[in-house]
Parts: structure tokens; sequence; C-alpha cells
């Protein structure tokens, strides 16, 4: 049975996903202990990083839908599919055994840099809240080969290449023109009736600190985080967002913070 | 072991020495423990010409700290403001100065009406401080979390702080001190303003360095008391409870009367304390 994270990169003019996916890889090699320590890269760009255990060649459409091709890349027989903009900062790998009587679980936990659970839709997700959407995150979701990952793979799939036709029959006048990756994840569940099998809002983990500014709770909105809050990495490996040590998997959502500097300080960590 | 309460005083343009005999003499009425008091020989001298007898098991005579703060301070609904002097960045000293194995430190500002503290004397946590005030009148405004700043740690106050002597305690101590030592930096590092030393920024940044940078709380938490801030004063004492009138600071036209019964309060208007000092010793 193989298991391991998998990650895809698909360059755009203006982020270099490959380097961000490189730094998530490095952060899971630090971290994580043989045997819970491999990663897949899915990418369109040649890649020469012995942090990536199996490059795998992209071919179909480009942008964030990718990930809805999850199911149909995994090399892996158990599967964590992440966001490329984490990095991991402890060892997570008792999780596998904590989901492994599932054959899909996302996460709903996410929380601040203080460490404190999100336990509302938040404002970036209205449509959630209006909808009563299922609050996931795809940015850390498990599965395993199985039929019903399988359907639900193909369902996001289908939801993301025709967002008219899903967006015209249940939230008419959204507007949104695409049906973005968690979006679709929260219908598909829907639709094929598995929220409560493929999430546990009570379970509060895997925790992903989430950097996107309107959720910190503070008085007023910026829209860069790091206007506001220092970022440190040391030589170990370990972040500090502000005066907070990170633990848990740290969603950054700035891209442009994963320097080369940064990457050469997690290698020598490594 | 033993156990008593420890309280700093340091006259300046304030009577700190006065308004420590009352918190003495409440601390030993209501808590029944003894008191010891940390303070210097001017301040010592000058609440012995005031009172016929102290209140203290102890009195620890120190050097007045040669750090000396400033701030103004409102004198209740009459919105008047006054400089005041106040001499308390050493209370990082509790440590070494203590004649107790378990010590309750506290501010002479806060006058104890209650028991509560005393269940905290066989605690698990050999360190113990108050996470916030509970102002009845800014609750809709700014609940008990006071911050240091938005996007750093939640301020604790070094108002009650409970410790018994221990390694990992005498490391907390020598931490504020040297946090007080580099407070600028930390005030940089911690985003809150180093023009006047705070000991419960010091105490705050401490914990929050104890508790891994934030990943797992060290200290233990003491019950939240009632703060009536500057702009509230005393309007009647009775044997049981406090009457104060506060002025509404959101909406400078309103006026608050309240009432604290059986309740321990951190008074900030010292002044208030001070010119009802006779009334309230009598509940001593």
């Amino acid at each position: 049975m193989s298991r391991g994270y998998l990650l895809f990169a698909l360059n755009t003019d203006s982020t270099d996903y490959v380097k961000l996916a490189h730094a998530c890889a490095l952060s899971i090699k630090i971290t994580q202990p043989d045997g819970y320590n491999k990663v897949a890269l899915v990418t369109n760009t040649p890649v020469d990083e012995s942090a990536f255990d199996i490059v795998i060649p992209y071919i179909g459409p480009l942008g964030m839908d990718a990930r809805s091709r999850a199911y149909d890349y995994t090399p892996f027989d158990e599967t964590i599919l992440l966001d490329a903009d984490m990095l991991f900062l402890k060892d997570m790998s008792h999780y596998w055994s904590l989901v492994d009587s599932k054959d899909l679980f996302v996460t709903t936990a996410p929380q601040t840099y203080k460490s404190k659970l999100i336990t509302n839709y938040g404002h970036y997700r209205k449509l959630f809240a209006e909808n009563k959407w299922p609050n996931v995150y795809n940015a850390w979701t498990y599965f395993r080969k199985a039929d019903i990952s399988n359907q639900f793979f193909s369902l996001v799939k289908t939801i993301t290449d025709n967002p008219a036709e899903f967006i015209d029959a249940i939230i008419p006048g959204c507007g949104l023109n695409t049906i973005p990756t968690d979006e679709a994840f929260a219908l598909a569940l829907i639709i094929l009736d598995i929220v409560d099998d493929a999430t546990n809002p009570d379970w509060q983990f895997p925790r992903i600190t989430h950097m996107k500014p309107a959720v910190q709770l503070w008085d007023s909105y910026i829209s860069d985080w790091n206007e506001k809050l220092r970022f440190s990495l040391d030589t170990k490996g370990q972040i500090k967002i502000g005066v907070w040590q990170q633990t848990e998997l740290l969603h950054y959502v700035k891209k442009e913070l994963i320097t080369d500097e940064i990457i050469d300080t997690l290698k020598d960590a490594l | 072991m033993t156990k008593g309460c420890l309280i700093f005083a340091h006259n300046g343009t304030i009577d700190y020495g006065s308004q420590a005999v009352l918190a003495a003499g409440l601390a030993s009425k209501h808590l029944g423990v003894p008191v010891s008091l940390v303070s210097d020989i001017a301040t010592v001298d000058d609440i012995k010409s005031k009172f016929d007898s102290l209140p203290f098991d102890q009195i620890i005579i120190i050097n007045k700290p040669s750090v000396t703060n400033y701030r103004y301070l409102t004198d209740g609904v009459t919105s008047q403001k006054h400089l005041i002097e106040f001499n308390n960045s050493n209370r990082n000293s509790a440590y070494d100065l203590t004649p107790y194995d378990r010590t309750l430190v506290i501010d002479s500002d806060f006058l104890i009406f209650s028991d509560v503290l005393n269940q905290y004397w066989e605690d698990t946590n050999d360190f113990l401080i108050t996470p916030g005030m509970y102002n009845p009148f800014e609750e809709q405004y700014r609940p008990t979390e006071y911050i240091l700043n938005p996007s750093s740690i939640n301020m604790l106050w070094a108002t009650n702080i409970m410790f018994s002597k221990t390694p990992e305690v005498k490391l907390v101590f020598d931490l504020v001190e040297h946090i007080r030592e580099e407070y600028v930096y930390y005030a940089g590092l911690y985003e809150f303003s180093p023009d006047k030393y705070r000991n419960d920024f010091a105490f705050s940044v401490a914990c929050h360095i104890m508790s891994g940078h934030g990943t797992n709380q060290w200290h233990g938490e003491l019950p939240v008391p009632v703060l009536y801030d500057d702009n509230s004063e005393l309007a009647n004492i009775r044997s049981d409870q406090l009457t104060f009138v506060s002025k509404d600071q959101h909406s400078p036209n309103n006026y608050f009367l309240s009432r604290c019964k059986n309740q321990d309060v951190h008074v900030l208007n010292k002044f208030s304390i001070l010119a009802n000092i006779q009334s309230l010793m009598e509940l001593v």
C-alpha cells in the first residue's frame, strides 16, 4: 500500500508554483518520518529537484481546477492532496491513521496564526454561508483509491469544467464565472450526499493556519498580512508569524514569501 | 509551606503607602493570610506616622527604584487630569524578596472583598496571573481580552500574580528583569509603546516566551476581577459594598452608578481611594 502527498504546480506569468511546491516538499522531508514523506508533483514545467519523489507531467487545462484531476494523476493508493503554498512544521504522520477508515476526507479546521479556530464561514465564504455548504478546505484532502473517491473527483472535474451549467442550476446570480475548487468540493459532497462521511467539523484537524488577512480577527482590513506581521524562518525550518511560533500546517497565501533564500534555508535544514 | 501576600509601595506624587495599608488590611481580613510590604524607608516612615498600627507581617525595606514612570491619570468624573509618578519597575524582585513559599502579589490599588483567591493556594500551577479585567462599562466596546497590539499578544495583568518558588518560576522573574532591561527591543518586537515601562507588558511577554512563543499556554490563570478605571470614583462605601459613579467614555453626558458587592476590585482612580481612605479603613 503506497501513500504520499500530491502537489500540483502549474506556473503562471506571475507565480512560480513549482518553487512553492518545492518549499512545501522540503518542509515535508524535514518534518515527516520515513514512510510518510513521499511527495509527487504534477507539473507542466521541467523540474530537477530531489525533494520530489515522483514528477508527473501534466497535460490538461491550466489553473486552480487542475486539482480536480488529483484522482487521475496520483501515483499513490492513499493520497493527501495539498495546496502548493503550504509548509509543514511538525510531524503529522499520525493523521494518516486517523483518516484511513475513510475513502475521502476534507478538512474543515482553519485557524488563525494565533491558533484560534475559525468557526464561522468568514469574510471570503459568503456563498458557503448563504447556502450552508460544508466549510471544506481542499488544501488538505485525503483520498484512497475507491469508487466513491473516483466519483467525487469526476464530479468535481465536471463542475469545474462546466461552471456555467452548475452556476445557472444551483447558484444563479452569484456573480461567479468559474467555480473555485473549494466551492466545487462542497457542491460535489452535497450532490453525492457524502458530507457527513467526508467531513467532521468536530474533529478540528488537521488544522490549517490560514493567512488570508480578513480571517485573522483584526480590527481593520489589510490586503497583505505581511505588512503587519513578520515572517521568519529559522535554520531548522521552523516559522514564526510575528511573535507567534507556528506549528500547524501553514497556508501562507502570500506567494512572494518563497524566495531562493527561503528554499536554501529549507535545504540546509534538511 | 508558608503562604502570604506581598505588596509593593513607593510613595511619589501618590501616597502608595497608605493605599498599601488599606490593601493589606483587606487582604488580611478576607483571605486570612499574612501580608508583607516591600517599600523604601521614606514611604515606611510616612505610613508609620499616619496609622496607629500597620497590618503587615513583615516590612521589607529596599531602595526606591531609580526608574520613575509618569502618566496622566483622570480623577473620576471631573475629567481632571493629573500627571502622576509611579515607581513599580521592581516587581520582578518579588521572587527574591518574598518571605513566603507561595506568594500572592497584588497591586496596592487592588482591594480584596472576597475569599475567591484562596482557591488558588493549592493550585497545581506554580505561576498564575490575571488574564484580563472586567470593565463593566466597556464590555460592549472592549471585552476582558486586552491586547498589546491587534497583531501581537494578549495582555496579562501583573495586578495579581501567585507563584511558588521553583526554578522554572525563577526563570520567569529573571526573564521579566531581562525584558525590563531590553524594553525598547521587546516593545519593537511585540509592537507596544516603549514610552513607559509596564509590568503588565513585561510579564505578558515573559509568559508568551515561556509558552513556546504561543504554542502551549504555560501560566495558570487567576480570576478576572472587576476594574473601575480612572473615569470612575467612589460615591458610597458600606460594610459590604462599594458604589461607584462612572462617566461613559463613549457618550460623555452619560453617567453610571454601580454597586460592587463581595467582589475584588481593581480601582485605578487612586485619588478616589485616598480621598476616602478613612472610610475604607473602617472596612478593615
